[in-house]
């Protein structure tokens, strides 16, 4: 049976389930193409609101004039006012009907045309005041052009100018008889006339573009907001994607470990049931004897040895179990105990610890050798351990001839300073440098005594502490053990002896 | 080798002392004669089997005829000793059952995709190891094995 996290905790199988790939639409700041797209909605929304609005003038003015003339019975109806007021009304609707269509373009161009033509039929007309009406009006538009962003009011300018010069044309050949007004009257009228048709326009230019204006901050508002909150959601879903590598990195160590667990747990369960077994046989064949008179003496001759081999083994199996208990609890504490972050000494450290040793590299005779090493911030204790251990396996793995040294010492790689450990010992294949780390597992544990559970912890504490450890060896050729401890662990050069190393033996 | 036949050896490779002592007594118990050498590694068995290292000596580690095998040992595992012997063109005949001390069925369709002849989870049944070792004592007899080695 293979034990999983998600038999542990049910529910909880971050290995079942991997996060989609993030790919969250529009990252950045939104592009200034959509928004022109809501300006050509509103655009198009506000010139069919002046397209009906020119249509309904239209309509009414000419239902207004008809019901005047009819209420003052036989008043002739005037070209003056019938044909723009017709114009209009038409053109009106129809650039509305253009706008529903989503030709604006088009619309607009109606309007204008519409206007003008309109404005010079009824203009031309007056006499006496049309040259003030005329001058009036193209000074107005012209000088709105440049105000008024887009090309079409250009246009405007210059149509309007044909415009005049069309009026003063008909003025001077009139198409119908003129109305002659009094001088007063006709430059009030033309000065209504030109301001209808232009302030009408103008002013709702006016109000969109202020609306326009603001709702484009708005717009830029919002996209910066949401751009904001969209970079906010990536960082987190970045989070959550590193968080869940770092659980499913935790999940299949847990798997390991439960792997390892199972087996190595297994192993003296089994020994204990087989042997009290064969206990419960041996006794069972005892008792058999007692009952037979004078039987006894020669079964428990035969039956000794078994009941004390089965003993023996029941005995150090229940010890084997006891030492990996202890050895997970030992792992376990590594996790669970917060770990300091105090300056240490490595050197005072390397230093005990090799005192610790002396004996067994004494009677070796192994030469040791530790190079000038820096204070870093750290958990002393678990630093200890580190060294302890990595030097330990370097004494226990020793080969039993030729060179025999240890090296202790820091070099930097990349301006990260890499602690290392160094052997002439036995060495590890190649293919074995992933197990040694494996928790219970002894590679080249022939005839040395250890628990397997060492460099598991070594392992274990640089991680935690924020560092890496990994492993330089092969077979007959000695071992090199190297670590980091993390960058903000602020290494410090120490003030070291003259010659610059410590020797040692 | 005392009446002219080669016996049939089993090489039992266990690290555990206490699973290969309660393997031995169980195969004597089901009145199983063969001698039994042990080794206690991967890399052990396949010296013996080679006749490499300490077990150069041909006369006394003549090639098994039944190989049991742990798969958890150290130093070259159960699994790696299998695939090598499998793998080998000399060797591939050998009839191997493998010991564990888990019953992971991905493990066991592993092992017989591998050529394991047999697998046993320990603690070990005698009834089931002695059926086993059974059949394949019959097979044996039916089929004849090349000299190995």
């Amino acid at each position: 049976m293979e034990l999983n996290a998600a038999a542990i905790l049910p529910g909880v199988d971050v290995r079942a389930a991997p996060p989609p790939p993030l790919d969250l639409p529009h990252a950045g700041v939104p592009t200034r193409g959509s928004l022109e797209e809501v300006e050509q909605v509103q655009r198009l929304r506000l010139v069919s609101f002046y397209s009906f609005a020119l249509g309904a003038i239209g309509v009414g003015w000419i239902v207004a004039y008809v019901g005047y003339a009819a209420l003052s019975r036989g008043a002739s109806l005037s070209l003056r006012i019938t044909l723009p007021a017709t114009l209009l009304g038409v053109t009106g609707w129809f650039a509305f009907a253009q706008c529903r269509r989503g030709n604006l373009r088009a619309a607009t161009w109606i309007n204008v045309i519409a206007l003008i033509t309109s404005a010079t039929i009824n203009l031309s007309t007056i006499a006496n005041a049309e040259g003030i009406g005329f001058i009036t009006y193209c000074v107005a538009v012209s000088l709105a052009a440049p105000v008024i962003e887009g090309r079409e009011w250009l246009w405007l300018a210059a149509l309007t100018s044909v415009a005049a010069l069309l009026g003063a044309l008909l003025h001077s050949f009139p198409v119908v008889t003129p109305l002659v007004m009094p001088a007063p009257l006709a430059i009030g009228s033309t000065l209504l006339t030109a301001t209808l048709g232009l302030g009408f326009p103008l002013g709702l230019f006016w109000l969109f573009s202020r609306n326009h204006h603001a709702s484009r901050e708005e717009a830029w508002a919002l996209a910066r907001h949401a751009a904001a909150a969209n970079q906010r959601a990536t960082a987190h879903a970045r989070q959550l994607e590193r968080r869940t590598e770092q659980l499913q990195a935790k999940n299949g160590e847990l798997n390991d470990l439960l792997y390892v667990v199972s087996h190595d747990l297994r192993a003296p369960l089994i020994n204990l049931e087989g042997f009290s077994r064969a206990l419960e046989d041996s006794l069972g064949g005892l008792k058999r004897a007692l009952a037979v008179p004078g039987a006894a003496p020669a079964a428990w001759a035969t039956l000794e040895p078994e009941i004390d081999e089965a003993l023996e083994f029941i005995l150090r199996s229940v010890g084997k179990m006891d030492f990996l208990v202890r050895g997970l609890l030992e792992l376990s504490r590594i996790d669970s105990r917060p770990h300091l972050a105090e300056p240490v000494d490595l050197a005072q450290q390397v230093d005990d610890v090799v005192a610790s040793l002396r004996h067994s590299i004494d009677t070796r005779g192994i030469s040791v050798r530790v190079d000038p090493l820096p204070s870093v911030t750290g958990d002393p204790v678990r630093i200890h351990q580190v060294f302890g251990n990595l030097i330990d396996n370097a004494v226990k793995y020793m080969r039993a001839d030729g060179e025999k040294r240890i090296h202790v010492g820091v070099e930097s790689r990349d301006g990260t300073p890499c602690f290392f450990v160094r052997d002439t010992g036995i060495g590890i294949r190649p293919e074995d440098h992933g197990k040694v780390f494996r928790l219970f597992s002894r590679v080249g544990s022939h005839g040395v005594a250890g628990d397997g559970l060492g460099l598991t912890a070594v392992k274990k504490i640089i991680e935690r502490q924020g560092g890496k450890l990994w492993l330089e060896s092969s077979l007959g050729h000695g071992s090199t053990f190297w670590f980091t401890l993390p960058a903000d662990a602020g290494t410090t050069e120490r003030t070291v002896a003259d010659d610059g190393r410590t020797p040692l033996n | 080798m005392m009446d002219g036949r080669p016996s049939i050896k089993i090489l039992l490779v266990e690290d555990d002392d206490g699973h290969a002592r309660l393997i031995e007594r169980n195969l004597r118990r089901v009145n199983l004669i063969n001698p039994i050498d042990r080794v206690v590694d991967g890399q052990e068995a396949i010296d013996y089997l080679t006749n490499g290292g300490a077990f150069a000596d041909r006369q006394r580690f003549g090639c098994p005829k039944l190989m049991l095998l742990d798969i958890n040992l150290p130093r070259v595992d159960g699994i790696e000793v299998l695939e090598r012997i499998k793998s080998d063109e000399r060797l591939r005949r050998l009839p191997i059952i493998m010991l564990t001390s888990t019953d992971n069925q991905a493990e066991i369709d592993r092992c017989y995709a591998m050529g394991a002849s047999g697998y046993v989870a320990k603690p070990v049944n005698i009834a089931s190891l002695g059926e086993k070792l059974e059949r394949l004592g019959m097979f044996l007899e039916i089929v004849e094995l090349p000299e190995l080695a």
